[in-house]
């Protein structure tokens, strides 16, 4: 009796164990708003955009270079990019507000920067690529070069 | 010892690219002189020459620049513009040459379709007939749409709408279909009315990803030409 109680306990830590080790898909810097039931394939984007914002908020701008676009990691190499990059603050929250089909495989997400003194809301632009959602860089260092820019800077 | 064209030697000096320009004895042109001379105006004019006018214009250049070098015209300055043009083309072939080797993955080409999808749309396409007159009389009066003399007709099918040439393109509007565009000067006694009878509107359709990925794999290659020359230069200075 003794014995099968531990052996269940031991699975139970097993398991528990198991899912700490899975990848983080909740971060205590990036909230969902909306509310509505996702598609697998809008739940694969907001686990992206969680951990995308979590990096980039934490200036953790290696791990963050990962999920942008391959083709603008071609192009931009990563001291580049961490110096088109001009961080948040300390505090700064991310909240994803909303989800919006520009086509099939591109998204505009709408979300609100909360910081300790004003929320304010932008945008992003997300890519659908084989199978996984990618982030667009824009710069925002400088004032946009044009009109993509203005809109998802 | 058969002399081809413009006797042109390249030397690679420990200074510079050397180029010696002597006549030619027998300035006879070949195969080879009239496709290089045809790629050359495709890569510089985007324009596609034909057979005959590219040997022709191959043969007067080959006779006109023989006379310029026989009477000594070359001079020094002009020479080093030639070694100059000659030296960025060898220098740029370089760099794309060793661009070539260079692997690009699936994902960096797929995810430049996807964000710029609106890019490679198919073209849109017309069905056209072509009707020649020997008089512009005949021709106008065949566009203005008196029945009767309807020229030497030709079913031209099916065409891209950017493929036509300039004067024809401007007419053509979008969606319009049945009917013909003002009479065209082809020639002494040739007049050309052309006629739209269908419009094929392909702006909501996209080129397929495999069509395009070439495409796509050389403007990467463009866009990182500076930085790649800089990084092979470093292995050579």
């Amino acid at each position: 009796m003794r014995k099968g109680f531990f052996s269940v306990v031991t699975i139970a830590l097993f398991l528990l164990n198991g899912c700490s080790e899975k990848p983080q898909e909740r971060y205590e810097n990036v909230t969902i708003k909306e509310q509505k039931s996702f598609s697998k394939k809008e739940q694969d984007l907001v686990k992206r955009f969680s951990a995308y914002w979590h990096y980039r908020l934490k200036n953790q701008l290696d791990k963050s270079y990962q999920y942008e676009l391959p083709y603008q990691r071609y192009l931009i190499s990563v001291d580049d990019y961490k110096s088109q990059i001009d961080s948040y603050g300390e505090g700064t929250k991310v909240e994803l507000a909303s989800i919006s089909y520009i086509s099939p495989n591109i998204v505009a997400v709408k979300r609100l920067i909360k910081t300790p003194k004003r929320k304010y809301t932008l945008k992003d632009k997300w890519v659908y690529v084989n199978g996984t959602w990618y982030h667009k860089f824009f710069q925002n260092i400088l004032p946009p070069k044009n009109k993509e820019e203005a809109e998802f800077q | 010892m058969k002399i081809i064209g413009l006797l042109s030697v390249l030397l690679i000096s420990s200074y510079a690219v050397n180029i010696q320009l002597l006549p030619d004895k027998n300035p006879q042109i070949t195969q080879q002189d009239v496709e290089a001379l045809k790629a050359y105006v495709k890569e510089k004019y985007h324009f596609i020459m034909n057979e005959s006018g590219a040997k022709r214009i191959a043969k007067d250049n080959r006779i006109l620049a023989n006379e310029f070098l026989k009477k000594g015209l070359l001079s020094p300055f002009e020479r080093n513009l030639i070694r100059v043009e000659l030296e960025k083309r060898l220098a740029d072939k370089m760099v794309k040459n060793i661009q070539k080797n260079i692997k690009i993955s699936d994902d960096v080409i797929r995810s430049y379709y996807e964000d710029h999808i609106d890019e490679f749309k198919e073209p849109d396409k017309i069905k056209i007939v072509s009707h020649t007159f020997d008089s512009y009389e005949k021709a106008i009066d065949f566009y203005k749409g008196n029945k009767g003399n309807p020229g030497k007709k030709k079913d031209l099918g099916i065409k891209e709408v950017d493929s036509l040439k300039a004067p024809y393109r401007g007419f053509i509007e979008k969606g319009k279909e049945n009917y013909c565009i003002p009479p065209i000067v082809l020639g002494k006694k040739k007049y050309n009315v052309l006629c739209v009878e269908k419009y094929i509107d392909n702006s909501s359709k996209h080129i397929p990803y495999p069509k395009v990925k070439k495409r796509i794999k050389n403007i990467l290659y463009k866009k990182t030409f500076s930085k790649e020359r800089a990084k092979i230069l470093e292995q050579y200075k």
